[in-house]
């Protein structure tokens, strides 16, 4: 290729240097030129390997066998000068011309050159020009400053493609350049200088460096919004990526104070964030999937958990959007494919003409209810404004019951009164949007009743539910829940003293207030008992030295049974005052095998009916009754374990 | 449940939205760069962002909402220059007012600092002038020990044996003196 070119009548400094260092790596170096000689552009352009003594012979073999066939020009460094150092040879062999700075483990589609330089010549202010990528933390694609997989269903050539389609002929400023692609005008290195190799020698942040150079003197760095280039990354350094990246951070601030702040400015910004919306939008319009949208609220939990892991188990199949509410009356839409990031808000009342045209424009064929607490009242009227089928599941009883969880303001079970008592409540704690209680219930009924399925994960949960709104079409529908291991709790003889073991975030309805009494009610009575919550309280209670309670602090489920085995615990308690509707750390529980105390309300009646270790009590047993009953049957699993030898 | 059985009989019904799939326009899905990010946050900039059409769409869905009865008239929409500059005037006017207020607000300010100063100053006066206190105080509690003490001396004296017995003599010395100035 650079015989051609010198055999062309074209002039040398019309001519782009596409460099590319290569230290190891072979499958990937392959991968990179095997893309970048595929496709030819119309920009002429030079194929410029530096082997930075490589330690691989495959690879140098490779190159050399390349060389010799004319496809590139072979740079051999006799011994390793690092990879600054080598893109600075490369960038000093044409000292008329453009380069780009390729990474080895890039892969380039169609045009790529071409839509590069169309952003460099727009403009002589302009010193560098960066695509779009997977991983190069301000230019990544999907999610912003994340290292992507390429999108499912997505290949380099297709999102290529997308790019230069939705966003052809537009590019934005950015604080600097990202090094794993990057066009430089050799005006701009004319007064800027090469990358400093003293102080970067290995590599990561001379870019960066070098970029806040040409700013000073008035230079810009576009991100190019209509190309996309792979990056796998972290190829050449591999472990050491994150202490190379913590050293240039550290070299750059030195010299540069300002950096970090212009730089989280630029993020807080995000500008590039509606070119990515652009291409998020092509992409979930041309998905062969039917659209699902599941309505939900932003407060987390066991309804956050089932939204997620359903929207897992149906992203083969499906495409589902998620709706919650946002702001102060607004709503968002999120992409619920994992690795995606889209995201659209509406601002309520104003916007809804505009979210149903969004949606509808989606293409969403079925909506789901999960929650609508915090949200507006206008989303309500989503089924019958789009005429789309839907389902509602219940996570707790906010249908039937503006406090959610059938509890009084003392935080206990109501034993569900009739209509006066329910709005004796009210008067306490209004409902949203001020209504009354039988308001209510026909204005949520009505929502139940219209729903194809209304799907329970109880049948107590159903039957407490028809005693209020009987037509709805009620379906019993466990959570979906991957088979729990059994969880590793070895029974050890106990030494003086049972662990009481309690899962998961405590608030007042699910028993904090009785656990801290069941503690204090040990500590006054000396009973030989110690509660121990793998979790955290919502509020401040006592802990010890003071009371035979304490918390380990918030937990990942996927630890959860790990948690469990490393506590040893005797036995494990649900002091719930409410009736729970599911309880996930249940099934964490149930995988023990260990003695489980539970109130008989809720799910807990029929979910541990067949559990041979299940003690159930009545819902306000008090705390003295549940420490004679632990204390019980820890002392009969005691003699247990002496008879069978395990004895003190 | 495992998961592959909840996903069979939740998608069940399901299986007729297979091929409901039809529009493939992307352009329909693009919305303005302020729906893209969440709500109060640094993206928009306000008036000058705004197009006649962007306009004209927020006026008509006010109307919508607050007025339903109403549409917009093509006249009003004829007049939507004067409205954009209407708004646009409002805004240099509301500038003007922040930044007089500004001003009104420094002025206070230093105000503030001068009172401020002068405040520090009187309480240190008022320091000093406690300490004299205090010191007077304590100088008034000696001299009225010290009266005191001289009141039950003098009590002491009157109440003694001699002073008793050397009364006569005093009344004669008193008689002596006054003898000598009716002489004169």
């Amino acid at each position: 290729m650079a015989a051609d070119i010198e055999a062309s009548a074209i002039s040398p400094s019309s001519v782009v240097d596409v460099i590319i260092p290569v230290y190891r790596g072979l499958a990937e170096t392959q991968r990179c030129l095997e893309s970048v000689l595929a496709f030819p552009q119309r920009t002429a352009c030079e194929i410029v390997v530096v082997n930075d003594c490589s330690p691989e012979p495959k690879l140098s073999a490779w190159l050399r066998e390349l060389a010799e066939a004319r496809a590139i020009t072979l740079l051999e460094n006799p011994v390793n000068t690092g990879f600054v150092n080598a893109v600075n040879r490369g960038m000093t062999q044409h000292p008329d011309r453009d380069v780009v700075l390729l990474n080895s483990d890039t892969e380039v589609h169609g045009d790529w050159l071409d839509r590069l330089h169309h952003h460099a010549e727009s403009d002589s202010s302009i010193g560098t020009v960066t695509p779009f990528s997977n991983n190069a933390t301000i230019c990544s694609y999907p999610r912003f400053n994340q290292d992507n997989p390429l999108p499912k269903d997505w290949p380099l050539a297709a999102l290529d493609r997308v790019f230069a389609e939705v966003n052809a002929g537009l590019a934005i400023e950015m604080p600097t350049a990202v090094g794993f692609c990057m066009y430089i005008r050799r005006d701009c290195l004319k007064k800027v200088g090469y990358f400093d190799a003293l102080m970067f020698k290995r590599g990561y942040g001379e870019e960066n460096e070098f970029c806040l150079r040409a700013t000073e003197v008035g230079f810009k760095h576009l991100l190019c919004a209509d190309a996309f280039v792979y990056h796998q990354g972290r190829v050449s350094f591999g472990a050491e990526t994150s202490a190379l990246c913590a050293e240039a951070e550290r070299s750059i601030l030195e010299r540069y104070p300002h950096y970090l702040g212009m730089i989280g400015e630029y993020c807080t910004r995000d500008p590039a964030r509606v070119l990515r919306r652009r291409v998020d939008g092509f992409r979930l319009v041309h998905s062969p999937r039917p659209r699902l949208m599941f309505i939900t609220h932003t407060w987390g939990g066991g309804t956050e958990k089932h939204v997620q892991d359903l929207a897992r188990i149906l992203e083969p199949d499906f495409e589902v959007l998620i709706l919650r509410p946002t702001g102060l009356d607004g709503v968002s839409i999120e992409w619920g494919r994992s690795g995606e990031e889209f995201i659209a808000y509406f601002a309520l009342p104003y916007a809804y003409q505009k979210l149903l045209d969004f949606i509808q424009s989606l293409g969403v064929a079925r909506l789901h209810f999960h929650h609508i607490i915090g949200m507006n009242r206008q989303i309500l009227q989503l089924p019958q404004d789009l005429s789309l089928p839907y389902d509602f599941t219940l996570h707790d009883y906010y249908p039937i019951c503006p406090q959610y969880t059938l509890t009084l303001q003392d935080d206990r079970y109501c034993n569900e009164p009739d209509v006066a008592g329910c709005n004796a409540c009210l008067a306490e704690r209004p409902a949203l949007w001020g209504l009354d209680i039988v308001t209510w219930r026909e204005s949520l009924g009505g929502l139940l009743t219209g729903a194809d399925r209304v799907i329970v994960a109880s049948q107590d949960m159903e039957t407490r539910m028809r005693r209020y709104i009987p037509d709805a079409r009620y379906v019993r529908l466990s959570h979906p829940e991957p088979p729990v291991l059994a969880v590793p709790a070895p029974r050890v003889p106990p030494c003086g003293e049972f662990k009481i073991l309690i899962l998961g975030r405590l608030t007042p309805v699910k028993g904090l207030h009785r656990l801290e009494a069941c503690a204090i009610d040990a500590q006054v009575r000396g009973l030989p008992l110690f509660f121990r919550v793998i979790g955290h309280a919502d509020r401040d209670v006592r802990q010890e030295p003071e009371i035979p309670l304490s918390f380990s602090g918030p937990y990942d489920d996927a630890e959860l049974p790990q948690l469990i085995g490393r506590e040893r615990p005797d036995l494990i308690f649900f002091p719930a005052l409410w009736p729970e509707t599911y309880s996930y750390t249940l099934s964490y529980a149930l995988a023990t095998r260990l003695p489980i105390v539970a109130p008989r309300l809720g799910a807990f009646s029929e979910r541990l009916a067949d559990y041979p270790h299940a003690c159930l009590l009545d819902w306000d047993t008090p705390a003295t009754e549940y420490n004679d009953l632990f204390v019980n049957l820890l002392e009969r699993a005691s003699h247990s374990l002496a008879e069978a030898g395990y004895g003190a | 449940m495992a998961p592959e059985d909840y996903l069979r009989q939740y998608a069940e019904p399901l299986q007729a939205l297979a091929g409901t799939v039809s529009s493939r326009n992307w352009q329909a899905l693009a919305l303005e760069p302020d729906y893209y990010y969440p709500p109060g946050s640094v993206w928009g900039s306000g008036l000058d962002a705004l197009n006649r059409t962007d306009l004209l769409e927020m006026l008509q869905q006010i109307l919508d909402i607050e007025y339903p009865q109403q549409r917009l008239p093509e006249s009003v929409a004829r007049e939507f220059p004067n409205v954009l500059q209407g708004l646009k005037d409002e805004r240099a006017w509301r500038q003007t007012e922040m930044e007089r207020l500004g001003e009104v607000l420094a002025q206070r300010q230093s105000d503030n600092e001068r009172l401020a100063a002068e405040l520090i100053e009187h309480q240190s006066e008022l320091r000093r002038l406690a300490v004299e206190l205090e010191h007077c105080q304590g100088e008034s509690a000696v001299l009225v020990n010290e009266a005191s003490t001289l009141r039950a001396n003098l009590a002491e004296l009157r109440g003694s044996t001699s002073w008793r017995l050397t009364k006569p003599l005093r009344w004669f010395g008193r008689m002596a003196k006054t003898a000598q100035v009716l002489d004169v």
